[in-house]
């Protein structure tokens, strides 16, 4: 069986906008009042999260840096956790998710306002949430910092937004489904479940003891893989294809990969405890399933990257697929040192060091933040019918980001190194300094990225022949 | 896969089938646990923390002191906790069962904290260590938290904490640092932080 032709019709790349473009212009306007507030929000919380990592980075080789109440190094580190996860990706996710469920499934955005109201409400509560954090109201526990009184108000305002994505789904006009929805679909009903479920046995009805760690754990394994992991697969799973024109690598593939990437994912949370107080069984399925998530992480890489390959010179300079191709790449080497990281000789010597802290950026910023910028950069253009206004903002922000979380991964996992053979916390900071350095261009990138994406949102209506170059 | 309804039976499965056997599971297996006397006789531990220690944890979060301290120590072959003198024997799930939020911590910036009542049994040096971490460990890159003390004029303070001669935080002349209601309950929770009785499953080394 031969395997570019057994993509299904409906897989192959642009065929609606090739054959059918006044049928897309009416969707692309529905979509964009809720859209854009989400990708601006996104991007504008990507710039301030930046910020609070390279000010909590500086204070920890610049003593006295920004010293006292409020902007203390473990609020900085909740706020600027908060923000990129709820604030930049989520938002960048929802954008994209809402977005793709229409666009694939051909019908248009109805009740446009409440979406965008959804929208509102979640990005308002995180600013007071975020404010929350500085004023040292945070639970001092990874992925759910924010005081509980906001988790059903934000779960609320997500779900808002994740039904209007389900409703495209269930009114669309094709019967394909493509690899992309299955993705969002698992994204928008991972999230309010795991976070609500998670929230009350933690937060507001605690557990006993150190069931609370096995809780969180398993929260943050969701929100960061299954939800946001799944947002950033079903990005690339539709740029890839469609910016290069070309069907899908070893489509038949697909459905392994989405299911295992589920089976094996949700059984991983547990691999961060490892060395922890929690029974050792529990540690020990995570280990397996950590492991394990790596057949998945294989299976799609063996998909997505020959694609990219063979997809050869065509789409070199486009901005969607140099994103794409990072946060590929990102998955790959995330998704090894997933699978390494937590067995125990591993772990015993870099569990708690900064080997965590890089392992975590190249997930959450690689991974996820580039494969949701590639869905972005394809998506923009097309929902204001506009090009990117400046080209050389594009590239700036591709080689920050590309050079800033190399060099900060590099860095931190340096650092850990360091910290895992004994050394003296003065050793290390010339490795702090060079991450500060590295979350410098990081931030940079985030500004060139906000700032792009205001001049596209302020620019005159696109004249023709700028249409055509956004089509592209 | 084209049947829509049939994806999210089974994405919501799979997250039932991981809750029930991870989460629920734990919940099951140490829901029985209780404060126990490692020998016949012997004092049931953990305790219940004093009321300021209690205020002090409240203290400890909204300062981030977890952002770069955990609370557990790994067992001897996990890991140099116990090698590195942060604990006598390896934490264990019972020491938690008492806390109303569980602050096992993921990031080692400075030491683990689960027996720092044992290693610095004194409320000056826990003092030191928080206004000045630079007088109290030479070449610390611990955050100082000065903004938990404050001078007064050295005739009526209480509870002083010296300073070296020289340092670059020495009060004023006839001045004296000494700590707010805050600092006073964060080191009474850090002194609450013990973990040097026997439990039944964790004797201490003889």
């Amino acid at each position: 069986m031969s395997l570019a032709p057994s993509a299904p019709a409906a897989e192959r790349p642009s065929s609606l906008e090739e054959t059918q473009p006044g049928r897309v212009a009416p969707i692309d306007r529905s979509l964009a009042p809720a859209v854009l507030t989400l990708a601006a929000f996104g991007a504008l919380w990507a710039v301030v999260a930046a910020l609070a990592g390279l000010a909590a980075s500086l204070q920890s080789h610049l003593p006295g840096f920004l010293a006292g109440e409020p902007l203390l190094f473990g609020r900085l580190l909740a706020v600027e956790h908060t923000l990129l996860t709820f604030g930049w990706l989520t938002n960048a996710g929802l954008a994209f998710a809402l977005w793709a469920a229409h666009r694939l499934g051909k019908v248009e955005l109805r009740v446009s306002w409440a979406p965008v109201l959804g929208a509102l409400g979640w990005n308002l509560a995180l600013a007071f949430g975020a404010c929350a954090l500085l004023a040292g109201r945070g639970t001092g526990l990874a992925w759910l910092e924010l005081p509980r009184a906001f988790g059903p108000f934000l779960t609320a305002c997500f779900l808002v937004v994740a039904l209007w994505v389900a409703s495209a789904f269930s009114r669309r006009h094709t019967g394909h489904v493509f690899v992309s929805q299955w993705y969002i679909l698992a994204a928008i009903l991972v999230f309010p479940v795991v976070h609500l479920v998670s929230q009350a046995m933690v937060l507001w009805f605690p557990a006993a003891g150190v069931v609370q760690a096995v809780v969180a754990a398993w929260h943050a394994q969701h929100l960061a893989v299954l939800f946001l992991g799944s947002l950033a697969l079903a990005s690339l799973h539709l740029v890839i294809p469609k910016a290069l024109g070309a069907p899908l690598r070893s489509y038949y593939l697909a459905p392994v990969g989405f299911w295992t990437f589920l089976a094996f994912g949700t059984w991983s949370g547990t691999a961060s405890l490892v060395g922890s107080p929690v029974p050792a069984w529990a540690q020990s399925v995570g280990v397996v399933g950590a492991a394990l998530l790596f057949v998945p992480v294989l299976i799609v890489s063996l998909s997505l990257l020959p694609t990219l390959v063979a997809g050869g010179p065509s789409g070199k300079g486009s901005a969607p697929l140099r994103f794409a191709t990072l946060g590929a790449l990102a998955f790959l080497l995330w998704g090894a040192a997933s699978a390494v990281l937590p067995f125990r000789s591993v772990s015993a010597l870099l569990r708690f060091t900064d080997v965590e802290v890089a392992h975590a950026a190249l997930g959450l910023q690689g991974f996820v933040g580039f494969s949701l910028l590639a869905g972005l950069y394809y998506l923009l253009p097309r929902v204001t019918g506009r090009a990117w206004p400046s080209p050389a903002l594009v590239a700036a922000h591709h080689a920050c980001a590309l050079l800033g979380l190399l060099g900060l991964v590099v860095t931190l996992a340096g650092h850990g190194w360091l910290q895992s053979s004994g050394a003296s916390p003065e050793a290390g900071l010339a490795w702090n300094a060079a991450a500060s350095l590295f979350r410098f261009l990081l931030l940079l990138g985030a500004v060139a990225f906000l700032l792009n994406l205001l001049l596209l949102l302020v620019a005159r209506p696109a004249r023709r022949d700028l249409a055509q170059a956004s089509a592209r | 896969m084209n049947n829509l309804s049939l994806i999210l039976a089974g994405v919501f499965a799979c997250l039932s089938l991981s809750w029930g056997g991870v989460v629920l599971a734990t919940q099951v297996q140490l829901a029985g646990l209780a404060p126990a006397a490692a020998e016949d006789g012997g004092p049931l531990k953990p305790a219940l923390a004093p009321g300021l220690a209690v205020i002090g944890k409240d203290v400890y979060v909204s300062q981030g002191c977890q952002a770069c301290h955990t609370q557990q120590v790994r067992p001897a072959g996990q890991g140099a906790d116990i090698a590195r003198g942060w604990g006598k024997r390896p934490s264990v799930a019972r020491d938690y069962i008492l806390q109303d939020r569980v602050l096992l911590g993921d990031r080692r910036l400075g030491p683990d904290l689960a027996d720092v009542g044992t290693r610095l049994a004194d409320d000056a040096k826990l003092h030191l260590h928080l206004l000045a971490p630079d007088a109290a460990v030479a070449g610390s890159t611990k955050s100082g938290f000065a903004h938990l003390y404050q001078q007064v004029p050295a005739a009526r303070a209480r509870n002083a904490v010296s300073l070296p001669e020289g340092h670059a935080l020495a009060p004023a002349p006839g001045m004296a640092w000494v700590p707010t209601d805050r600092a006073v309950a964060l080191v009474a929770y850090l002194r609450s932080l013990r973990a040097d009785h026997a439990s039944p499953e964790a004797p201490l080394p003889e």
